[in-house]
Formats: C-alpha cells, structure tokens, sequence
C-alpha cells in the first residue's frame, strides 16, 4: 500500500538575495538537496507555487529539500532539440567575447576587455578604484598596459550605476597636483599602483597650474 | 565624382571626431577653478559560440545511478567512461540580455558575483535581449570550469552528470541560459513525509 500523501506549506514571499526584490515563481526550482536532484514544478495558481514530488525514485524520506531561486539571465541561446539519456553526461560551454566600440580619443585597451573576461569567468579581478593623468602624446593603443607619462594617481572620488548599462566615475586631479606639467593623458586603473589599465584618454594639452583642479567624469557604457 | 564623394565622406567623418573630441573636454563659464573633462568608453558584449557535448557512462560504477550504481553490473577504476563528443556548436553571436549589461555594470560598482550557473530548458522561444529567464527552465548547474586563456574572451563551461536525472533522463531540451547565482530560500526536513510529497508555498498578501 502507498504510503498517504504528506503535504508540507510554507508562507511567505521568496525574495532575491538583496532581500527587497521578490523573486518570481518562474525563477525559482525545488531541489532534493540529498540526492542533488531538481524536481518537477507546476503551473502557479492564485499565488501558491507548488512542487509535486511524485517520483519517488527522486525522493526519499528524511530527505532535506530546497527551494533554490535563480536570477540574472545573462545570456540565452537556442539549440537543436536534444533529448537527454541517463546513459550520458552532457557538458556546455558558452564563449563571451568583449570588443571595445570606443570612439575618439579614448580607448579600452586589452587589458581592460581581458579584466572583465577574468571576471566573467571567475577569476575574482578587482574593479576600477584609481584615476591618473600624465604627460604621454602617443595615441592610446589596444596593447597599451601603462599611463604614457603618468604624473599623479588619485583614488576615485565617486562612483555610480544609476543609469541603464552606465557605470560612472569621477577623479579629481588637484589644484596641488601636476603644477607645472602639460597634461595630455588620463587613464583608469584597479589600483594605486601599477594595476590593470581599464581606460585611456588622448586629451587636448592642460598646462597645470595651483590655480585649478580637473574634475574627469568617465562613463563605462555596456553595449 | 567618385572621388568627391570619398573626400565628402571623410569630410564627415573629420567633423564628427572633431565634435566627440570637444564633447570630452569642456571649461565651465565662471568656474575657472574647475577644468572638467568627460571620456566615454564603451564596451560590447556577445556570445560568441555555444556548444553542446555528451559522454556515455559505459560501464563505470556510478554512486546514486539507477542503472550503474550497481555493484557487479558496472565497473570500478576499470570502467569505460565515454569520452566527450560534440553533439553541436552553435556560433550565433549575440548581444547578452539587457539584465546582463546592468549586471557587468554592476560588477563594475560594487562588486556582484560573477555568472555561475548553465541553466537548461525546453523552451523555443527566439531570444532578445530584454529576456529574464529561460522561457521554460528545467535544470541547473553550477559551472564546472572556466577558459580566460584567450585575449578578450572568456567561457564558462557547465556539466550535468549521469546523476541528475531530472534533466538526463528522457528530457528534451531546446536552449540554454547562463544565470547569476541565486539562494537556497528555504529548508525544510521531510522525515515526516509519505513517498509521494506535495510541497506548497503561499505568498503572502
């Protein structure tokens, strides 16, 4: 005889790890934590979600279970219909590839394509904090790693995302900074020295005096 | 006339980086104290491939396996495993989805995880960039590995194993999604639980 159906109900709202924005149902899968299985969902109704865990070949008693919510679709492709078999394993691999789409004078140089590729796949890069200026004419390059000339670095004075794709930052080169100097060069980095060289600007020559600060405001757009 | 029209062409072209030069730089009238200058830098990013592969389990003993976890049936150190085989390769480019240039740029300010998780699902759907999910998920994965070993691209490679068998066995799958991590929103023990579970959440009013 099969044993009675046992039903377990959980109230509350399911939220997304920054604990405000509520997770959709269709983000969200229940796991057999034990076995490290996913199992089946049904239609939402009338605000319930609802798992039925009917294969018990999936599930056994005192196994713990999880409700697991996923989020950020960061890329999605079709593929030819595959019809999997417990006789295979199955392995995907995605490729991004990041072009710099720059124009002007400035550029984003490999080593700044190859900061956000290390994150993407894990290598945990540490993002933009510096800004600097220098005295270098060359036109900025896609080999560049360095500041042509650079003459002082300064640690941002602020940073925002609050538009769409736009990832904003301001350094401040001080009235104390580069007297003297024509500055003709500016460029992002992820440290206070040496570092990954994440921007470079060719810019119409500064002569420096103590009697004005530059206030640069770079924005970082993600096409 | 050719020719007039290249010199008409570069023209244009001299004018318009003339114009993006002086947009980056700009002196406030009556702030004379204050130089300020605004780059933009732009960066785009694709998909570039994706691509499918299999292996057969063989005869290896597989703990949790409902065909080869049996002991004198399948083979221990002396099984064969399969080795990979590409099923396709898909090299469409594609943007990624609009949530997934607000996420790099995220990264960017704060410092957000990086994308970790190969999702799978059944639907069809053509993709476009203001996507959020998969039009119909039905298994996750952490990644396995990654490549950064190429300038400007990086992959993320994902493995469902023999074991999942929610998405291994007899299932049919029509597309593919990388996801950011998500969280356990709940445990619950069911020791108490008969073989057959329905598991009901209710949102709150």
């Amino acid at each position: 005889m099969p044993n009675p159906r046992h039903s377990h109900v959980i109230r509350g709202t399911c939220y997304k790890a920054d604990g405000s924005t509520v997770l959709p149902y269709a983000n969200m899968m229940l796991v057999n934590y034990t076995q490290g299985k996913m199992l089946t969902t049904t239609a939402n109704s009338s605000g319930k979600y609802l798992f039925d865990c009917n294969n018990f070949t999936t599930f056994t008693n005192g196994d713990t279970m999880q409700l697991y919510g996923y989020t950020d679709l960061i890329s999605r492709h079709l593929i030819s219909s595959l019809t999997t078999t417990a006789a295979k394993e199955y392995r995907i691999t995605v490729d991004y590839t990041f072009t710099d789409k720059t124009v002007g004078n400035s550029i984003v140089p490999t080593a700044g394509l190859n900061l956000l590729r290390d994150w993407v796949t894990g290598q945990a890069p540490t993002a933009p904090t510096h800004m600097a200026w220098g005295t270098g004419t060359t036109t900025p390059a896609a080999g560049d790693t360095t500041l042509e000339g650079e003459d002082t670095r300064n640690a941002l004075s602020s940073e925002s995302n609050s538009s769409n794709y736009t990832y904003k930052i301001v350094g401040v080169l001080a009235k104390t900074d580069s007297n003297g100097e024509v500055i003709t060069k500016s460029g992002v980095f992820n440290a206070a020295a040496a570092g990954t060289l994440l921007g470079e600007t060719l810019l119409s020559p500064i002569s420096k005096t103590a009697t004005f600060l530059v206030q640069e405001g770079d924005n970082f757009i993600i096409l | 006339m050719a020719s007039d029209v290249e010199e008409l062409g570069k023209t244009i072209g001299l004018g318009i980086r003339k114009q993006q030069n002086m947009q980056q730089t700009m002196t406030r009238p009556g702030t004379l104290s204050t130089y300020f200058l605004m780059p933009t830098y732009r960066v785009k990013i694709q998909t570039t491939r994706c691509k499918m592969e299999h292996k057969t389990v063989g005869t290896a003993f597989i703990l949790g396996h409902t065909d080869n976890a049996i002991l004198g049936t399948s083979k221990l150190g002396a099984g064969t495993m399969g080795s990979w085989t590409t099923i396709e390769t898909l090299y469409d480019i594609q943007d990624i989805t609009n949530y997934g240039k607000n996420y790099v740029r995220d990264w960017l300010y704060s410092g957000t995880d990086y994308p970790n998780y190969i999702i799978v699902g059944s639907g069809d759907t053509a993709f476009s960039t203001d996507q959020t999910n998969l039009i119909a998920p039905i298994g996750i994965t952490d990644e396995d590995s990654s490549n950064n070993s190429t300038d400007a691209i990086g992959s993320i490679i994902g493995e469902f194993k023999s074991t999942d068998r929610y998405v291994v066995d007899g299932k049919v799958l029509k597309e593919v999604g990388v996801v950011a991590g998500g969280r356990t929103i709940f445990t619950i023990d069911t020791t108490k639980g008969g073989q057959n579970v329905n598991v009901t959440i209710n949102t709150e009013a």
